[in-house]
């Protein structure tokens, strides 16, 4: 493709990078290398393809939202480590009680609410434990067992993924695209860009609500498709409780650990805005080390800095795809291919800019989506008239809808791991999920977004 | 030469499905007659980093393990090791612990459990990650020195055009790869006899005195065949039968039947084969990205019963 004709209207520069982007997307979707590799090779494809100095390349790397992508892994791993689950486990069921169908509901509650500000893996990695816990108590027989897990693990996932957009620190792909929207559009002397800025808060008022509507129609969801013969988990709760209790009050490090966690959130609400919440969560993160309350090496061995490569990899090659008009002409063709249909446009496009991602983010994880889709739809935004902060919330909201497969989203990644699901009980639910997701978006994008001034 | 020396040393894949759990009988009747040592083993592909998002799923692993919970392949293992001890090959006082070994690097992913058999055969459930599931079967058959293997196949063979559509069967990937005799296990019950197959080349000769080994472990009936691929090399197929029925009888064995057909022979071995509790075959010369085009690989493609390729 590289040693072919440069299409019309499209610098040679602009179908290298191009070129560069569909390979990286081939490599991301089918893994015939290992994914660190791929973005190495992102890298050294600017160097020696793009003829970019090697210094710019390595500046283009590191922005905010890598800085971010690091801190909040390793708080993740660091929270994990901190045992609160088992606390978490007795909130849950003291407030449920015993009835199934409310644990189940309890547990996407207090996921969700969770991980809308400290990412889905970490909640997922903490609730997994408390989910099969109480499946091991439940029963011992193996049919009923999985028509449990399967509620309540698709309980835990679900809420963590479609929470993740609640907040710029749910995910990486909210901190990708705010920063793809201050790169595009933000211009310190212009304050018509300004809206481009965008806060903690003013994310939340956007994108919470859109959360908090979907999360009891998921539970009814899920409670339809997978029903339970086990009305109530009486004997497994009261065994749980006895099991929690053994491990006594909790502890002071226990207490310094909610502490830092409520000062890192304190800092994104309150000052990302002027420090960038990548600086927060890395000082989040050395708070913990600082304290002791985590190790070095747990930390090291807990996150992929593979993966850290990977997301500055891809945000550095949408900046080159932005800058050569590569974004530009591929938005193009998609804006001509729209226009028959009448979906070029306003409500349309965020229709068809939704189901794009939603394809694309059940292929390969919602982070690399965003990375890889913001600046076309950014671009096709412009190209369009229509606004670029509407396009861009709605590619990161719909990037959480990646219910059909098991790579869609971490959360599902780690509760898949449990060994209790098939990848088939993603599809089964998945469609529903689906569904009810495009109608929710679909209507704040057109009812609740003007509201706010969106 | 030991005691232990001579005991037959079986590796069991569990995970690939339900017919490996049913094989179990099968090994029992074995290990009745020869008191074995026994590996059930259990391999998880490693877990890929981008799809965690960058937080490693070994967190959420040890985060398992410290809630004193099992990790998934550990119950598959438990499952198959209850139904040893149902069936009497495993001594009633329990080994509850896992020990941990680090065989490729996976602090969570690798542990072993052992437990002795009444007549001192040891049975052991090993949990293995790896990036390919086919390489660490293969590299744990030769750690344990096995002599045979057994893996669950498919329960319905892919046949038509989605033979060349779909990806070939672990099972079979790992047959073609693997240097111990290998047992492509479905519906692997004992009882209903051996079905050998014998050609008039050195291969299958070397091969009988196995199966006769082999059918004195598991003290089940034997049938001889061999197929010619034409009429004219009849002669050749009933000399191979005579001969390998001769052997037999010197081991103290009589075959309860000899076959010579004609046509081709994957279809007719398959066929006739269906009413065996085992296929047992001589591995092909072939290399193994061309033993998918060998007769004994064929049939362990296309049976809908257990096929032994003995090596």
């Amino acid at each position: 493709m590289i040693l072919g004709p440069v299409p019309e209207g499209l610098s040679p520069e602009g179908w290298r990078v191009l070129v560069m982007t569909v390979g990286a997307t081939i490599l991301f979707i089918t893994e015939p290398i290992p994914l660190p590799a791929v973005a190495l090779l992102i890298i050294l494809g600017q160097v020696f393809l793009l003829k970019l100095d090697s210094t710019v390349v390595a500046k283009s790397l590191m922005k905010d939202s890598v800085l971010f992508i690091m801190g909040s892994l390793m708080l993740a791993v660091a929270l994990v480590k901190q045992k609160l689950d088992k606390r978490l486990a007795l909130l849950i069921v003291r407030v449920t009680g015993s009835n199934t169908y409310r644990i189940a509901f309890g547990i996407s509650v207090f996921s969700g609410i969770l991980a809308s500000f400290i990412g889905e893996h970490t909640v997922a990695a903490m609730m997994l434990p408390v989910a099969l816990s109480l499946l091991q108590l439940a029963t011992d027989d193996p049919e009923k067992r999985r028509a449990l897990a399967v509620l309540f693990l698709f309980s835990i996932s679900y809420a963590c993924a479609m929470a993740g957009i609640g907040t710029p620190s749910g995910g990486a792909r909210n901190a990708i695209m705010i920063d793809y929207l201050r790169d595009f559009f933000y211009a310190a002397d212009d304050p018509a860009t300004y809206e481009y800025k965008v806060s903690y808060l003013k994310w939340m008022i956007y994108a919470y609500p859109v959360f908090l509507i979907q999360l009891p129609l998921m539970h009814i969801i899920l409670r339809y498709t997978f029903k339970t013969d086990i009305a109530d988990l009486g004997p497994a709760v009261e065994k749980l409780k006895e099991q929690v209790g053994k491990e006594g009050a909790m502890e002071g490090r226990h207490y310094v650990a909610i502490l830092l966690f409520v000062l890192t959130l304190i800092g994104w609400v309150g000052f990302s805005s002027e420090y960038g919440m990548g600086t927060i969560a890395i000082l989040g993160a050395v708070m913990f080390l600082i304290t002791g309350l985590v190790r070095w090496q747990d930390l090291n061995s807990g996150v992929n800095w593979g993966v850290v490569w990977l997301y500055a990899a891809a945000i550095s090659l949408g900046v080159q795809m932005r800058d050569t008009g590569g974004a530009a002409w591929v938005a193009g063709i998609f804006m001509d291919a729209l226009e028959p249909v009448g979906l070029d446009s306003g409500l349309g496009l965020l229709a068809a800019v939704m189901v794009l991602t939603t394809f694309i983010t059940n292929t390969m994880s919602n982070g690399a989506a965003v990375a890889v889709l913001g600046p076309i739809v950014l671009s096709i935004a412009v190209g369009s008239g229509t606004n670029p902060l509407a396009v861009g919330m709605v590619t990161a909201v719909s990037s959480a809808f990646a219910y059909f497969t098991v790579i869609g989203t971490p959360a599902s990644t780690i509760v898949y791991s449990s060994g209790y699901l098939r990848s088939s009980d993603f599809m089964k639910v998945g469609w529903r999920m689906g569904i009810m997701s495009f109608i929710i978006l679909a209507l704040a994008s057109k009812y609740y977004w003007p509201l706010v001034g969106l | 030469m030991t005691e232990d020396d001579k005991r037959l040393r079986i590796l069991v894949c569990i995970g690939g499905g339900p017919e490996a759990f049913t094989g179990l009988k099968f090994v029992h009747r074995l290990s009745e007659q020869s008191c074995a040592d026994i590996a059930l083993l259990y391999v998880r592909p490693l877990d890929s980093g981008l799809k965690s998002g960058g937080m490693d799923i070994r967190v959420a692993r040890e985060n398992i393990l410290e809630w004193g919970l099992e990790l998934p392949g550990m119950a598959h293992l438990n499952k198959a090791r209850d139904i040893l001890a149902d069936l009497g090959e495993i001594e009633t006082e329990s080994n509850d612990d896992w020990q941990h070994r680090e065989v490729s690097g996976d602090p969570v992913g690798e542990f072993l459990r052992e437990y002795h058999n009444p007549c001192g055969g040891t049975i052991s459930l090993r949990l293995r990650t790896a990036t390919d599931v086919t390489t660490a079967v293969v590299d744990e058959a030769d750690r344990f020195n096995a002599d045979l293997v057994i893996i669950g196949g498919s329960p319905e063979p892919v046949e038509g055009i989605r033979k060349f559509l779909t990806p070939k069967a672990l099972a079979l990937k790992i047959a073609s790869h693997i240097d111990q005799s290998i047992i492509v296990a479905r519906h692997l019950e004992p009882g209903q006899g051996h079905l050998v197959c014998v050609q008039d080349n050195e291969r299958s000769r070397a091969m009988v005195p196995k199966a006769i080994s082999y059918a004195h472990a598991c003290a089940c009936p034997i049938t001889i065949l061999s197929v010619a691929e034409t009429e004219e090399e009849r002669t050749t197929a009933q000399k191979a039968v005579d001969e390998a029925a001769q052997t037999f009888r010197l081991n103290g064995i009589e075959p309860h039947e000899l076959l010579v057909e004609v046509g081709n022979p994957a279809e007719i071995i398959s066929e006739l084969g269906y009413d065996f509790s085992l296929i047992v075959m001589a591995e092909s010369e072939k290399p193994w990205f061309a033993k998918s085009f060998s007769v004994a690989h064929d049939v362990a493609a296309r049976s809908r019963n257990s096929v032994l390729i003995v090596k």
